[in-house]
């Protein structure tokens, strides 16, 4: 079974598990599917090949689950399946990154973790059940972590803030629920408590695990991504107006918004797929591989029937990436709209993709 | 591929395309582990419903001469981070239910050769195979559901032929012993 090995040609690394941009796009952060993080430089381009490392974090000792570069700070935050979740802050003299324990205290891996909107708090998820949402203590130099536990039931596969509310946190879990959290800490947050911290202000339901959640960038709408092959759009803003879109794919995992009308989600069918939401009503519009033009069949139909008949493999090889798409994020943008984006995927690649093509190949696709 | 098999085969290929959606999963119960979900099976909302497909119902002789009734068929058993496919041939008679039994028993000794095998099948099947999430990150899904979709049909052609084999042999035998008393 050795040949069945994926092949190594033309990937940055082996397996990628997922990947982070810096502010200005000029490095990026890939976790090689093991305990390391590799920063790249990417001599401002988008190929892959042409980006050079030039620092490899190696502080964690499990695999690396989550990455986010907070843009304004210029901090990396990572998180692992060994408990811990460290603050990567430069070094501009020394010329390195420089890690900072985060006092998490939880006793299972942690899954994922997103900074705040404005930085000063971020959140980690794990297979504890519960989120634990961190502030820096400035009397003792760390990070410390306030946990939300309830009624969380299963491992939390995502979190994410909205985009300008630093109080509210959204995740997703395993228990195939969709929750959305305040998030208030005193330390970090100014104004009037609304919610007590740790307060589950709306759960929303899946049938399956709920693998991501979104924001929409005026943070009215949240997606979720479920494992039923599922995006479950709810307007927040409209009295929680649910869109469920089925797709007839195989299950997403990962997912963004590109406006406040247009969702890319990127999972087991290895290419991302463009949503958008005309009239109030989310549909699935096609997929970002935009199939060439078919030619005509030469030899007639009853040859190309045979020749499909004849296809064992399952996979067409038309796609740009050749395993699951674990990370999508915004690589450029203008306002509040996203012109490209990337995705990153077990094949080892970090691929970008230019909006203004999907808005050309794909019918009702408008960002 | 015999065509009467083509629709069972086309079942199981897309069960386990569906399936083999897995990700890399750190056990919620015991710390720093990462098990298998469907071995451990500790935490029941990480399970997805086993699916069984059945390809006949037949009917056989046991040693002492009463029927037996036998089902070929497949389980695939889901969870989030591994999936474990179980197999049942076709055994029509005693013999080919030996034959089938040693011949598991020599693919299983040599499991590591398989990867994926599993060292011992699941009660009531024949052979088990155990994919997590780990052998879909290192290998090609599509190569992977076809290594099982040629075992299940390779099998069942290579128990055939080693009944053909164990016949001839037998008559020769008897031939040979007989033979004498002529």
């Amino acid at each position: 079974m050795s040949n069945f090995k994926a092949s190594t040609t033309s990937v940055l690394v082996p397996t990628i598990s997922c990947h982070a941009w810096n502010a200005d796009r000029s490095r990026v952060a890939v976790c090689p599917n093991d305990s390391n993080i590799y920063i790249y430089k990417t001599n401002n381009s988008e190929d892959f090949q042409k980006w050079e490392v030039e620092h490899q974090l190696t502080e964690h000792d499990h695999l690396v689950t989550a990455i986010d570069w907070a843009p304004k700070t210029n901090r990396i935050l990572s998180c692992s399946q060994d408990r811990n979740a460290y603050v990567w802050t430069y070094d501009n003299n020394d010329k390195k990154w420089v890690p900072e324990l985060v006092l998490l205290r939880i006793n299972r891996a942690a899954t994922c973790c997103k900074w705040s909107p404005k930085e000063n708090k971020f959140a980690v998820g794990s297979g504890a059940k519960l989120i634990g949402v961190c502030v820096y203590e400035d009397e003792n130099k760390w990070w410390v972590s306030k946990m939300i536990k309830k009624p969380i039931k299963s491992t939390v596969l995502s979190v994410k803030w909205h985009p300008t509310d630093n109080s509210l946190l959204l995740c997703g879990s395993s228990d195939f629920k969709c929750r959305l959290f305040s998030a208030f800490i005193k330390k970090a947050d100014e104004g009037k408590e609304v919610n007590k911290f740790g307060t589950c202000i709306a759960e929303y339901n899946a049938k399956g695990w709920v693998h991501d959640v979104e924001f929409s960038p005026s943070g009215n709408v949240v997606a979720y991504i479920g494992h039923d092959s599922t995006v479950t759009f709810v307007d927040r803003a409209n009295g929680d107006k649910t869109t469920v879109v089925t797709i007839p794919e195989l299950p997403l995992r990962t997912g963004i918004f590109l406006s406040e009308n247009a969702f890319v989600a990127g999972g087991y069918d290895y290419t991302p797929l463009a949503f958008s939401n005309n009239g109030g009503e989310w549909k699935l519009n096609g997929k970002c591989d935009l199939a060439p033009q078919e030619k005509a069949a030469t030899g007639g139909n009853v040859r190309s029937m045979f020749m499909k008949f004849q296809q064992v493999s399952t996979v067409t090889a038309t796609t740009r990436h050749h395993n699951v798409i674990n990370s999508i994020l915004p690589y450029k943008s203008s306002g509040n709209n996203v012109t490209v984006f990337s995705t990153s995927a077990l094949d080892g690649k970090v691929l970008t993709w230019q909006v203004s093509d999907l808005e050309k190949g794909l019918e009702g696709f408008k960002v | 591929m015999a065509t009467n098999q083509i629709p069972y085969i086309d079942c199981i290929k897309t069960t386990l395309e569906a399936a083999l959606c897995l990700e890399n999963f750190p056990s919620q119960i015991v710390e720093r582990h990462n098990k298998p979900e469907v071995e451990a099976g500790t935490s029941k909302e990480l399970l997805l419903n086993p699916v069984v497909i059945t390809r006949e119902k037949y009917n056989r002789k046991n040693l002492d001469g009463q029927d037996e009734v036998g089902f070929e068929r497949v389980m695939v058993e889901g969870s989030i981070n591994s999936i474990r496919v179980s197999i049942s041939f076709r055994k029509s008679d005693e013999a080919e239910k030996i034959l089938s039994k040693r011949y598991m028993r020599f693919l299983t000794q040599r499991a590591e050769d398989f990867y994926i095998l599993r060292r011992k099948p699941v009660e009531g099947y024949d052979i088990s195979f155990l994919i997590t999430n780990f052998h879909a990150e290192q290998m090609f899904k599509d190569k992977l559901i076809k290594f099982i979709l040629d075992f299940i049909q390779d099998i069942d052609k290579d128990v055939k032929d080693m009944k053909i084999q164990q016949n001839v042999r037998a008559r020769l035998v008897a031939k040979k012993f007989l033979g004498s008393f002529l």
